[in-house]
C-alpha cells in the first residue's frame, strides 16, 4: 500500500494524526462511503431486531388463547360439534410456539425465524406455514396496491408540482381545492362509487374478483388482460385518492421553492420554464416525497382491507384481518415482520441513494 | 408550458402565504373539505340503503341480471355468496381450520347415518337404515345402508364405522376426539359390512346423538377407512375429498375464493335424491354489504351475503325474485351468570332472580333483534322436537316477568343500600361487569346494555363492554365475568346441559373452564338429578320426575337467563331456481351451511332462465 493522500479532501489535521496506516480502520478512513454503508447497514440491524421484538410483544400481550378461541369460534359458527378436550389445546399450543413463558416463546421465535425463515404453521391455514400463506397473497397485494400506490406517487408528483407552478390559476385552483376535497374520502368509498357506476349502471367492468374464472392463471396475454381489467376499478379507487395526496403534499412542498434565487437565476440565463420546472423547482423538492413514499411502502404490505373486502380481492389485507380475528400470531406477526422489514429496507436503500438523487447530500463527508 | 406569473425575486412570505390561503383559496377549501367531510361522513359500513318502508307500495319491477363470474354455466349452476374462506387445500376436519367451513363439504359431500330436521321434528335415516340400544343402554347398534358407497366408488361399510369410532376415541387430540367415546365405548364390532356394534363401559342412551346431523354437522364424520387409515390424522389434507354425498369438488380456486362442486353421476341414492343443479358454487362475496346486496339483486348468487337491512330495502322497492324465510336458531340468546362466590352478591339466588325481573323480553323480541322474536323461558329452542322438555305447570311457578319493583324487593333483602345510597353486599359496594363477544351493533350487546340500564335503575352500577372473541373468550372461560349476554349451547335434551353444569365441572376463577360450566355453577339438586338422568333415556318415564326435578332446581336457582329466540332469516333469490323453503313450507331447515341442505337442493326446479353471455 503506498502512502497516498486520503481521497477525501475534507479530512482535517487532526484526524490525518490519528489515522492508522494498516488494518481495517485504515481501509475504511480511506473509504468513508463503504464505513458510511457498514456503519448504516448495522443500525438497520439493530432497527431490525428492535421492531421485530416489539412486534412480537406487543401481540403477544393481546389476551385471550387462539386455540380456544377458534373452538369457541368454530362451536359458535356450528360448523363442527367441536368437542375439544384439554389435549386438543395443549397439542396446538405447542404446535403454535404459545406454550412455555413469553421469553422462551421468543427465544424460539426469533431462532426459527433467523435460522431458518420459519414463521411457524399458520392457524388460519393449518398446518400450512405462515409463510406460504403470506405469499400466495402477497403477489396480488403487490400487483394491486403496489402498482396502484407507485401510479399514485407519480401522477401526483407531477400534477402537485404543475400545480404549485401555476398557482393562482384557475387550473391549478380547481386541482388543488378538488384535491383538498378528495384526498381524505376513504378509498372504498370512491370505490364504491366507481363499481355502482361502472359495474353496475353501465356495466362495463367487473365488481369484484381478480380475473375471469373461465381462465386459468398463467402468463399468457389472456390472463394477464383479464387481471388487468378486473384490477382496474379497485386500483382506480387507490389511484384517484392516492394521486390527490402527494397532489396536495408535492404543491406544498413546491410553492415556496418558487421563491428561492437560484430560480431566477435560471430563468435569467434563460433557460425553458419546463427545464427550470424539473430540473431546478421538482428536483429541489421531491426529496421528502421519496422519503414519504418509502414509508407508505408499510402500507401497502398491510393490504387495504377496504377495498380488497369490497372487490373481494384476493390480497393480504382480508388475510391480515382473517388471521387477526382468529388471533394466528404466526401469520400477523408474518405480516408485520414483511412490512417492518420493507419499510426499513427501503429506507435504508433511500439513505444510501439520496447522493444519488440530491447532490448536496453526502453523508461520507 | 409556461407560468406567466411574475417571477419572485426573493422568497416573500406573504406572497406564499396568499398563495396558500387566499380568502378564495379559504373559502374553496373549506367548502372542499366540509364536502370531504360529508362524503367522509357517508361511507360508513352502514350503506346507503334505507330500511324505511316506502309511503306507497313499490311498483314490482324486473330483475336486471349481471353477469356471475363463475366458470360453469349459470342456469345449471347454484350459487352460494357468504363466507371468507382461507383453506382451498385441505378438508380434514379433525384439526384446527383443517378444512374450510361452510364451503360445500357439509352441505355437499359429506353426509350423516342420520339427519334431524328441527323444522318438522322428522329424524331422517340416511347412511345408516336403523340405530337400536340394548336393555340397559351397553350397546349401540348401527345398521347401514347396504346402497350407501363412497364418490370414489367404495361401498361404505360398517368398517368406516369402527375406523372412525376407534379413532376418534383414541386421539383425544383430534377435534372430536375423545368425549363419549372415550368415556364409553369399549369395542366397536362388525359382525357384518352392514352392522356396527359399540359396546359401552357404562348404560350411554345419548351415544347415537353424535351420529345425528341435527345442527349442522354431526359430532363424528364417518371417514372411508380405506383413505384414512394410511394417513397421520394430524397432517392429512383429504384433497380432494372423499365423502358420500351428492357432489363431488370439481375444483377449488383459491385467488377467486371459490369452490365449484359438481353432481357425482355414480352418487349412490340418485334414486331419492337427485338434485337439479349440476353444480353448486360456493364463493366469498363482498363484506361491503351495499355491494353485496348490488350482487344479489342482479341474480349473481342465488343464496348468501345479503342482510335483513338490504332485504327489506328490495321488499320495499318491489324487488320480485326474493323469499325470505324464518327459522329460529338453534340457541336462544341467554345471559349467563357468573355463580361464583369469588363474584360476590352474583353467587346469590336471588340476584339471580332479581336480574331476571330486570329483563324486559317482550321489549327485546320487539325492538332489539332485527326481526320480530318471542321470549325465551327455557333455555333450548322453541322447536316442535324439544316441546317435550318443557313444563309448564313449572314454568308458570317460577313465572319470568319485567317487574322492577320484584327486583328492587330482592335486592333490598341481599345488598340493602348503604349509608351512602349505594347497595352493599357484605360490606363491599356492587358494581357489576357485563360482557359479550357482539360488537356494539350487535343484538347481545342491546340486550346486556338495556340490563346494564335496568340495573343502574334499581341501584346496581353496571358497566357494559363487547370484547373481540378471543378477549371474551378468555373471559368467559376464566370466570372474570359477572354477567355474559351469549347463547345457550345446543342439545338434544335437557341432560345434555344439566350434564355440562354440574358442581364437579365448575373450575376456581382464574382457571380455563373449557367450555364446561364457564358460569361456575354449583348445586347439589342438580348434580343428584343429572347423575340419575345420565343411564336413562330421556323420554322413558322413568327420566320424566328427574328432567322435572332437574328443571325445577334450574329454575330456582337460574344460572342462565333465557331471553329471546333467535331468528335468523334466509334469503332465496328465485331468478334461476325455485322451490327454496318458504314460511308456509317449511320442509326442511333453510340454512345453506348445514348439511340438510342436500335436501333442500333436492326440491329446488330450474326456471329455465339462462345467465347473460
Amino acid at each position: 500500500m503506498t502512502a497516498e493522500a486520503p481521497p477525501v479532501a475534507t479530512v482535517d489535521a487532526k484526524s490525518k494524526d490519528t489515522t492508522p496506516s494498516t488494518g481495517l480502520r485504515a481501509w475504511l478512513s480511506r473509504h468513508p462511503l463503504a464505513a458510511y454503508a457498514i456503519r448504516r447497514f448495522g443500525l438497520y440491524l439493530v432497527e431490525l431486531w428492535g421492531a421485530l421484538t416489539i412486534a412480537f410483544f406487543f401481540f403477544r400481550l393481546i389476551p385471550g388463547d387462539p386455540i380456544n378461541t377458534l373452538i369457541q369460534t368454530l362451536q359458535q359458527n356450528y360448523v363442527y360439534n367441536a368437542q375439544a378436550s384439554q389435549e386438543v389445546i395443549s397439542r396446538y399450543q405447542h404446535e403454535f410456539g404459545l406454550d412455555g413463558n413469553i421469553f422462551s416463546q421468543y427465544l424460539k421465535y426469533m431462532s426459527n425465524l433467523v435460522l431458518h425463515g420459519d414463521l411457524g404453521p399458520s392457524l388460519i391455514q393449518y398446518p400450512t406455514p405462515a409463510q406460504d400463506v403470506i405469499l400466495q397473497s402477497l403477489p396480488w397485494t403487490i400487483g394491486l396496491l403496489g402498482i396502484s400506490a407507485v401510479l399514485a406517487w407519480i401522477l401526483g408528483i407531477i400534477i402537485g408540482a404543475i400545480a404549485g407552478w401555476r398557482r393562482g390559476k384557475l387550473g391549478s385552483t380547481i386541482v388543488t381545492n378538488l384535491s383538498i376535497a378528495l384526498a381524505h374520502v376513504p378509498f372504498f368509498f370512491v370505490a364504491l362509487i366507481l363499481v355502482y357506476v361502472f359495474a353496475y349502471s353501465m356495466g362495463v367492468l367487473p365488481a369484484r374478483s381478480a380475473y375471469d374464472s373461465n381462465l386459468s392463471p398463467g402468463f399468457n396475454l389472456d390472463f394477464i388482460g383479464s387481471v388487468l381489467k378486473y384490477g382496474l376499478l379497485p386500483g382506480l379507487s387507490i389511484v384517484v385518492i392516492g394521486t390527490f395526496g402527494w397532489i396536495l403534499s408535492t404543491r406544498m412542498l413546491m410553492v415556496p421553492v418558487l421563491g428561492e434565487d437560484y430560480l431566477v437565476y435560471a430563468e435569467a440565463k434563460g433557460l425553458k420554464p419546463w427545464r427550470i420546472l424539473t430540473r431546478y423547482a421538482l428536483r429541489n423538492c421531491y426529496l421528502p416525497q421519496v422519503t414519504a413514499f418509502g414509508i407508505s411502502l408499510g402500507f401497502i404490505f398491510n393490504g387495504n382491507v377496504l377495498v380488497e373486502q369490497l372487490f373481494n380481492y384476493p390480497g393480504l389485507g382480508t388475510t391480515l384481518v382473517t388471521a387477526i380475528r382468529q388471533l394466528d400470531f404466526n401469520t400477523i406477526l408474518g405480516v408485520t415482520d414483511i412490512a417492518i422489514f420493507s419499510v426499513l429496507t427501503a429506507v435504508l436503500l433511500l439513505d444510501l441513494l439520496l447522493p444519488l438523487l440530491d447532490p448536496r447530500v453526502k453523508y461520507w463527508r | 408550458m409556461v407560468n406567466e406569473a411574475p417571477r419572485p425575486q426573493f422568497e416573500d412570505v406573504d406572497d406564499v402565504v396568499r398563495y396558500q390561503l387566499s380568502r378564495r383559496s379559504l373559502v374553496g377549501g373549506g367548502a372542499a373539505v366540509a364536502l370531504s367531510g360529508f362524503l367522509a361522513a357517508c361511507s360508513g359500513s352502514g350503506g346507503s340503503y334505507s330500511d324505511k318502508p316506502a309511503n306507497k307500495p313499490a311498483a314490482t319491477k324486473s330483475v336486471q341480471i349481471g353477469k356471475a363470474n363463475i366458470p360453469t354455466p349459470r342456469d345449471q349452476t347454484l350459487t352460494v355468496a357468504q363466507v371468507e374462506y382461507t383453506v382451498f387445500d385441505s378438508w380434514n376436519r379433525l384439526i384446527p381450520n383443517g378444512a374450510p367451513s361452510s364451503a360445500g363439504l357439509e352441505s355437499l359431500a359429506m353426509e350423516s347415518l342420520f339427519y334431524l330436521n328441527l323444522a318438522t321434528g322428522e329424524l331422517k335415516s340416511w347412511l345408516a337404515t336403523e340405530y337400536k340400544y340394548n336393555a340397559d343402554h351397553t350397546e349401540l347398534t348401527f345398521k347401514l345402508n347396504p346402497k350407501a358407497k363412497w364418490s370414489d366408488g367404495k361401498p361404505f361399510t360398517s368398517k368406516d364405522v369402527k375406523f372412525t369410532v376407534e379413532l376418534l376415541r383414541d386421539r383425544k387430540d383430534l377435534l372430536g376426539g375423545g368425549g363419549d367415546l372415550s368415556d364409553y365405548v369399549k369395542t366397536v364390532e362388525t359382525p357384518d359390512a352392514q352392522t356396527a356394534v359399540l359396546r359401552t363401559n357404562q348404560p350411554a342412551p345419548r351415544l347415537h346423538y353424535g351420529f345425528v346431523a341435527a345442527i349442522a354437522a354431526p359430532l363424528y364424520e364417518i371417514l372411508p377407512e380405506h383413505i384414512w387409515s394410511a394417513q397421520d390424522p394430524t397432517k392429512f389434507k383429504s384433497n380432494p375429498p372423499i365423502r358420500t354425498g351428492p357432489y363431488v369438488l370439481d375444483k377449488p380456486i383459491r385467488n377467486l375464493k371459490m369452490f365449484v362442486w359438481k353432481k357425482n353421476p355414480d352418487y349412490w341414492a340418485k334414486d331419492e335424491l337427485d338434485p337439479a343443479p349440476q353444480y353448486v358454487i360456493f364463493q366469498s362475496t363482498s363484506k361491503q354489504a351495499d355491494q353485496a346486496a348490488l350482487s344479489f339483486e342482479k341474480a349473481e348468487f342465488d343464496v348468501g351475503s345479503i342482510d335483513a337491512e338490504h332485504a327489506k330495502q328490495l321488499t320495499n322497492q318491489g324487488y320480485p325474485a326474493m323469499i325470505t324465510t324464518q327459522f329460529h336458531d338453534p340457541n336462544p340468546r341467554v345471559l349467563w351468570l357468573n355463580s361464583d362466590p369469588a363474584r360476590g352478591v352474583m353467587a346469590e339466588p336471588k340476584m339471580h332472580w332479581a336480574i331476571n325481573y330486570l329483563v324486559d323480553r317482550q321489549k327485546i323480541g320487539d325492538t332489539v333483534w332485527p326481526v320480530k322474536v318471542p321470549p325465551a323461558i327455557y333455555p333450548w329452542a322453541d322447536y316442535p322436537g324439544n316441546e317435550k322438555w318443557n313444563d309448564n305447570q313449572l314454568a308458570e311457578k317460577y313465572k319470568f316477568e319485567y317487574s322492577p319493583d320484584k327486583a328492587v324487593q330482592l335486592l333490598d333483602e341481599i345488598a340493602p343500600k348503604g349509608a351512602g345510597g349505594k347497595r352493599m353486599y357484605k360490606g363491599k359496594e356492587i358494581n357489576l361487569e357485563i360482557i359479550t363477544p357482539s360488537d356494539v351493533n350487535g343484538g347481545e350487546y342491546a340486550i346486556g346494555n338495556l340490563l346494564r340500564g335496568e340495573l343502574v335503575k334499581v341501584g346496581v352500577p353496571a358497566t357494559m363492554r363487547s370484547l373481540s372473541g378471543s378477549v371474551h373468550d378468555e373471559k368467559l372461560q376464566r370466570g372474570q365475568y359477572d354477567i355474559d349476554s351469549f347463547w345457550a349451547g345446543f342439545s338434544f335434551d335437557p341432560q345434555q346441559l344439566y350434564q355440562d353444569w354440574v358442581s364437579s365441572k365448575a373450575k376456581p376463577v382464574g382457571t380455563n373452564a373449557v367450555n364446561k360450566n364457564q358460569m361456575r355453577f354449583r348445586d347439589p339438586q342438580l348434580d343428584a338429578a343429572s347423575a340419575k338422568l345420565a343411564p336413562l333415556d330421556p323420554t322413558s318415564e322413568e327420566a320424566k320426575p328427574l328432567l322435572k326435578q332437574a328443571l325445577e332446581s334450574y329454575f330456582q336457582k337460574l344460572p342462565v337467563i333465557p331471553v329471546i329466540q333467535t331468528g335468523y332469516p334466509s334469503f332465496f333469490n328465485t331468478t334461476f331456481w325455485t322451490g327454496w323453503p318458504t314460511d308456509d313450507d317449511l320442509y326442511q331447515v333453510p340454512l345453506h351451511w348445514w348439511p340438510h341442505f342436500i335436501f333442500v337442493l333436492g326440491r329446488l326446479k330450474p326456471t329455465g332462465q339462462k345467465g347473460p353471455a
